[in-house]
Order: structure tokens, then sequence, then C-alpha cells
């Protein structure tokens, strides 16, 4: 066996490995809103978006493929923050107004991503399971809480293993998805009971 | 049979039982689940399985939205509890929905580990008859590789479901 073949498998070995080790980035916020949204919400809405924390099952790595291949992007801190902006573009083309800022005539819109993962075979999916609820800024009380499932399939799996890995465009799907749910349940339940359509703010 | 051919046999025989054995070194299967939390109410004695919904539309050899639904009540009665004919106010009202399915096959996943992986993805929705509110749980059941052996995964990914789908009931019938 010459040198060069020696050292051929070795080489591919190494590739494979440093590919499945290479995180994905996580897709821009601007990728998660829905292209089209039926849902508006009402003008007097305000919401104040507070951090997208990650269910304690998840962020131990219990969903075996996120754990061995690293690559699921929104458990990532980066994608955290960048899916919480992604819900505030969101309720922005809804017509909603989002705080910057915490305040009494703001509601609080919570965030917890309980799990997601890829089941990458034959036709790869990826699957996203949020959890979202609306406190009422004055007092603390869940006024709204909403569970939503969403999937997309995966295209370019392979690519995520190059040299230079780019956000798939599969994963901005899949939390539009989410965030389309979630923001036609919120709106359908603002326009029949939001309590504060009665108090004038 | 010349002895050229009884020692191709016996190659060919021990070829296949090395592939077998790998098959099953290699097995992947695994099934996770997460709940959502919230609401939800005490003292689950009446289960209410309204039925599976079939969101993934695929064809498979056997109708797997009809078997989930008969493998959450036959272990809802296993376990003890009642399966009440209608959601009534006593009643937690179970809504199953199926998102992904893959029938796969066990001769695929001897060939090539992942090549006929079976997986279901299922999520259910618990609430107590009469209200809207209540708390989601969804499973992933995969069979990736396995051989020969995980023949029957196609309904061993539904069976784990059901199993995550009345262990949460059961988790909270005991509060």
């Amino acid at each position: 066996m010459t040198g060069a073949r020696k050292l051929l498998w070795p080489l591919v070995a190494i590739l494979w490995l440093a590919g499945c080790a290479t995180p994905v980035p996580p897709n821009e916020p601007t990728d998660m809103v829905p292209r089209s949204l039926s849902a508006r919400m009402p003008a007097s809405v305000d919401v104040f978006v507070d951090k997208v924390v990650v269910d304690s099952a998840a962020k131990n790595g219990e969903t075996p493929f996120e754990q061995m291949t690293g690559k699921f992007p929104f458990v990532q801190p980066q994608g955290l923050d960048n899916y919480r902006q992604g819900i505030r573009l969101t309720l922005q083309a809804a017509g909603a107004r989002t705080s910057a800022e915490r305040t009494p005539d703001a509601d609080v819109l919570r965030t917890t991503i309980l799990g997601g993962m890829s089941i990458p075979y034959a036709e790869a999916y990826s699957v996203l399971f949020v959890h979202y609820e609306l406190e009422d800024g004055r007092n603390g009380k869940v006024l709204w809480s909403k569970t939503v499932y969403s999937q997309a399939r995966l295209d370019n799996v392979q690519n995520q293993a190059a040299e230079k890995p780019v956000a798939n465009p599969a994963y901005g799907r899949l939390a539009a998805a989410n965030l389309r749910q979630m923001t036609d349940s919120l709106a359908a339940w603002l326009a029949k009971s939001n309590p504060r359509k009665d108090s004038g703010n | 049979m010349t002895l050229r051919w009884r020692l191709l046999a016996l190659a060919m025989l021990c070829l296949l039982s090395v592939r077998a054995a790998e098959a099953s070194l290699l097995s992947q299967q695994y099934t996770t689940s997460w709940a959502s939390p919230g609401f939800f109410p005490l003292n689950v004695v009446q289960v209410y399985v309204r039925g599976v919904q079939n969101e993934a539309g695929r064809q498979a050899s056997f109708d797997y939205a009809a078997y989930l639904a008969e493998q959450v009540r036959q272990r809802l009665s296993a376990g003890g509890m009642t399966v009440a004919g209608s959601g009534d106010a006593n009643a937690v009202v179970v809504d199953v929905s199926i998102h992904l399915y893959q029938e796969g096959s066990a001769f695929g996943r001897w060939l090539a580990p992942g090549a006929g992986a079976s997986y279901a993805v299922v999520q259910a929705h618990f609430r107590k008859g009469g209200q809207a509110a209540g708390a989601d749980l969804l499973t992933v059941s995969v069979i990736g590789s396995g051989g020969l052996f995980s023949a029957g995964g196609e309904k061993t990914v539904l069976e784990d479901a059901a199993d995550e789908i009345v262990a949460f009931l059961q988790a909270k019938a005991r509060k």
C-alpha cells in the first residue's frame, strides 16, 4: 500500500468526524417570520417578549440525535436569541406592539422550547415542540397558553457537514410554522377575551 | 453437491450470520417524549380516547391510526383506568394525532442501517371533559437499525408511543 493510500482512510474518518461535530449556525430571525399571516392582533395589544428558555429535558441532551450531532440550532445561545427576535418580528407583522422593556402596560410572552430533534433517515425531518404563555404584566397571572408542534422536511442535510455549514432553510420553516400557529391562536384569543379590552389599555 | 459448492454455501451462511450479528449489535432504537407544563386535573380515573387523527397521511400495510388507538385503550385498561365511552365532565379526554409515520422494513435495516427506518411522531392532547385547556405530550419513536431481529418495528414504534401516553396519565393518576 502506498503512503497516500495509507493516509486516505484516516483522512476520511477525520473529515467525517469534523463534519459531525460542526454545529449548524442558527437561522436569522427574519427567516423565522411566516411569509403571510392571516392573523391580525388588536392594535391595543402590547407584548414584552421575554427570553426564550429551553426545557431541562431538552437541555440535558435527552434527545439522542441532537446529542449526537449537536446540530439542532434553536438550543444554541445565539439560536435562542434569534428565536426571540423571530417572535417579536412575527408579532409586529401581525400588528402588535412589542415593548423593548418590561412594563405593567405590556403583557409578557414566555416561551419554552420543550424539545426538538432531527430524524435523519431517508426522508429527514426536523420537529419542534414549543410552549407559549401570555402573562398579565400587572399581576403575573397566566392569561393564555398554547403548546405548538411543527415539523419541516430537511433538505441538504449533507451540506451541514461541509467546511462552512450554512443554516438549513428547513429550520427557518420549522420556526415559521410554529410561530404562525402561536400567532393565530394568540390573535384569536385576544380578539375574544383580552382583559385589557375593557380596561381601556 | 461438490465440495466447492458446499464451501461456498458455508461461506454465505457465515457472511449472513456475521451481518445479522452486526445488525443486532448496531441496533438503534429509541423513544423520547416531551410534555408541556400547565394545567392538569388530578385523580385521573376515567379516560376517553376520542380517536387517533392521522395527519401523516402515508399509506402502510395496515391501519396504523386504528392500531395506535387500540394499543392506547388496551394499555389504559391494563393499567387499571376506566376507558370511558364519552368525554363527560369526569373523564380525561385524550386526542391523539400522528404527525409522522414511516413503516420501514427490517430487511431494509438489515441491508443498510437507516435504510428501512421505522418511526412515528405522535402528539397527545389531554384535557378534562368540557374544558379547553390541558396538557400536550409529544413522543418520537425510531427504529433506525437492528436488522432482521427488528422485524415488527412498524408496530413497535406505535406501541412505544402508546406506552408513553399511558405512562404520562398513570403518573398523573398517582398524584
